[in-house]
Parts: C-alpha cells; sequence; structure tokens
C-alpha cells in the first residue's frame, strides 16, 4: 500500500467525510463515499506535490464520486431516505427533506460551480483562496458562488419577506 | 452601485468578507432598494440551508475514525460494489425481459429473411411431382403441364390440386 496514501488518508478523511456528509446528510453514505474516494486514490496514486493540491483533488474526485451515487440511485429508482428506526438520531425527516433539496440544487450545477460551492460553503476559504487555487479570476470565483446560492434558493424555493438582514 | 458592483459585493457580504464598516455601508445600500433587499435576503437563507449539515472538524473526526485504509484496500480488490446488493427494482427485470423476447424476435425475422433471399437466387423450378404408377404418373405429369400452361401464373400446388381435381 503506497505510503503516500496512508499519509493522505490520515490526515484528510476527516475532511472528506465532512464534505461527503454535507452533500448527502446521511452517515452510512457519506463512510461509502469517503472509503470510493479513498479507493480511486488506491487504484490510481495521483500527483500531489502539496498539502493545497491534495484537498483540491481530494475535493474533486469527492463531489464527482457524490455526483455519481446520485445518479446511479436515480436510475436504479433507490429510495434512498427512507425512513428506518435504525437511522441515527438527529437525522429528523425535516433534515433529509432540505438533503435531497439540496442534493437536486447541486446536482443542476456546474462542476466548476459546485467546486467553488464546497469551498466556500465547507472550508470557508476566502474568495481570494479559489480564485488561486482554481486558477480562476476573483469576480467570476463570485459569480459561481452566488449562481450556486440562487440555485440552492430556487430548489428550496426561499421566498422570504424582505425584512432586515442580519 | 451598478448590477456587477453589487453582485460582487453581494457575494462577499454573504460570504463574511466584508469587515464592519464595509458591511454597514452594504447593508444600507440594501435598505434602500426593495428588490435587492429582497434577493440579498434569500440567498443568506440558501447559504444557511447549506451549512446546515456542516460538521465541525472534531464531529467530522470522530465519525470517520472507524475507517481503515486497510479494510478500504481489501475492499477494493476482493469486494463487491457497493449497491451490488440492493435488489434491482421489478421494472428493470421486466425492461430486459422484453429487450430480450425483441432481440430474439428480431434475429428470427432477420435470419428469415436472409434465408428467403439466398433462396431466391438460387430457386430451381418445382419438381415434377413423382406418383407411384408409371401411367399415373404419365397422366399426372401430362395435366399437370396443361394446367400449368393455362395458368401460368399459379403455383406448384394450386396446379397440382387442379389435376387431382381432374381439370
Amino acid at each position: 500500500m503506497p505510503t503516500e496514501v496512508a499519509a493522505h488518508f490520515e490526515a484528510h478523511r476527516a475532511r472528506v467525510y465532512r464534505w461527503a456528509y454535507a452533500m448527502c446528510g446521511r452517515h452510512e453514505d457519506a463512510l461509502d463515499i469517503v472509503q470510493e474516494v479513498f479507493l480511486r486514490m488506491l487504484r490510481r496514486p495521483p500527483e500531489l506535490p502539496n498539502i493545497a493540491a491534495a484537498v483540491g483533488w481530494l475535493r474533486q474526485v469527492t463531489a464527482r464520486v457524490v455526483i455519481d451515487r446520485w445518479r446511479a440511485e436515480s436510475s436504479r429508482g433507490a429510495a434512498r431516505h427512507e425512513f428506518s428506526p435504525e437511522r441515527s438520531a438527529g437525522e429528523s425527516v425535516e433534515s433529509h427533506e432540505l438533503v435531497e433539496c439540496l442534493r437536486a440544487a447541486i446536482g443542476t450545477l456546474s462542476e466548476q460551480q459546485r467546486l467553488v460551492l464546497m469551498a466556500k460553503t465547507y472550508d470557508r476559504m476566502t474568495f481570494q483562496q479559489i480564485a488561486h487555487e482554481f486558477g480562476i479570476a476573483v469576480p467570476t470565483a463570485k459569480t459561481h458562488y452566488l449562481r450556486a446560492l440562487s440555485a440552492v434558493r430556487a430548489r428550496l424555493k426561499i421566498d422570504l419577506p424582505a425584512g432586515r438582514l442580519s | 452601485m451598478n448590477d456587477e458592483k453589487f453582485q460582487e459585493l453581494l457575494a462577499d457580504y454573504l460570504a463574511g468578507e466584508l469587515d464592519e464598516q464595509q458591511a454597514a455601508a452594504f447593508r444600507a445600500e440594501l435598505e434602500s432598494n426593495e428588490q435587492r433587499r429582497r434577493l440579498a435576503h434569500q440567498l443568506q437563507a440558501a447559504a444557511a440551508a447549506l451549512e446546515a449539515n456542516v460538521l465541525s472538524d472534531e464531529e467530522a473526526q470522530r465519525r470517520a475514525e472507524p475507517l481503515s485504509l486497510q479494510d478500504i484496500a481489501t475492499r477494493g480488490v476482493g469486494g463487491a460494489p457497493e449497491h451490488a446488493s440492493r435488489p434491482i427494482p421489478f421494472r428493470y427485470h421486466r425492461l430486459r425481459a422484453v429487450l430480450r423476447y425483441a432481440a430474439v424476435i428480431v434475429l428470427a425475422f432477420g435470419a428469415g429473411f436472409m434465408a428467403r433471399g439466398w433462396r431466391s437466387d438460387t430457386r430451381e423450378p418445382p419438381p415434377t411431382p413423382v406418383v407411384s404408377s408409371p401411367s399415373i404418373n404419365e397422366r399426372y405429369v401430362a395435366g399437370y403441364q396443361r394446367v400449368a400452361q393455362a395458368f401460368p401464373q399459379s403455383s406448384s400446388f394450386a396446379r397440382s390440386l387442379l389435376v387431382l381435381a381432374g381439370r
């Protein structure tokens, strides 16, 4: 087993889990996704010269694995989030509805919009950092972020009264 | 403030990248424009929804702790895909069966057409029917030829029937 992959696994498995859980909202799915991501790394170890490159690679592969999984589930007509007694505490029906909406919204984004959204929302990177990592202009990163939020807004049918912003 | 500048500041505002002074100025801008205020409010709600499932680093670490790279490698070598054990929905069974039957029918038709095509190129005239007695056979052949002349378009079967019927 390559030692580099083992090192990346130890350093980043929690991060990959966090991304996967944020997108899927289910512990078992998130664990499967982490395994799939590192399995891909084991099968074809990439050239990752530094931590930023490793995180970028992992983020990209995680997003792809999640999207592939969603597509496979859709084509198989699998009931993804049926209520079951085994479901861990804290995963309410409401949160699953939210996850379904988010999933639909994220599924409509382009890959770059999705990655910008992940970097911004899950990793709290600045637009400057995102632009640097993805090799795009800062305004482009902001546009991707706003488009991603708009997609989520449309999917969640958010139509709030124009109150005072916090 | 033009739309482009507004969008740039809106992204910074929603991402928390404006300092206090800039944020206050932006909020004042929003207060003066109902449509922009509404948009900002909605996108803020969308951002909040996206963060609903974001775990803390500690929680993610705790939950991912049981995973081992050795297990993952083992699964990759000998394990079945995660979804392999899930039952295939009924409609896919039915679709497969329909496709299988359709393929058989298409192949049968294809083979039939091909065989017919080959035969049409090398088809020979129908053989003269053979009857057990030579005299009967002669009479039959003569009758057959008469019928063939009278009804050149008829098939050999129809000619045989006509001969047997005494025409």
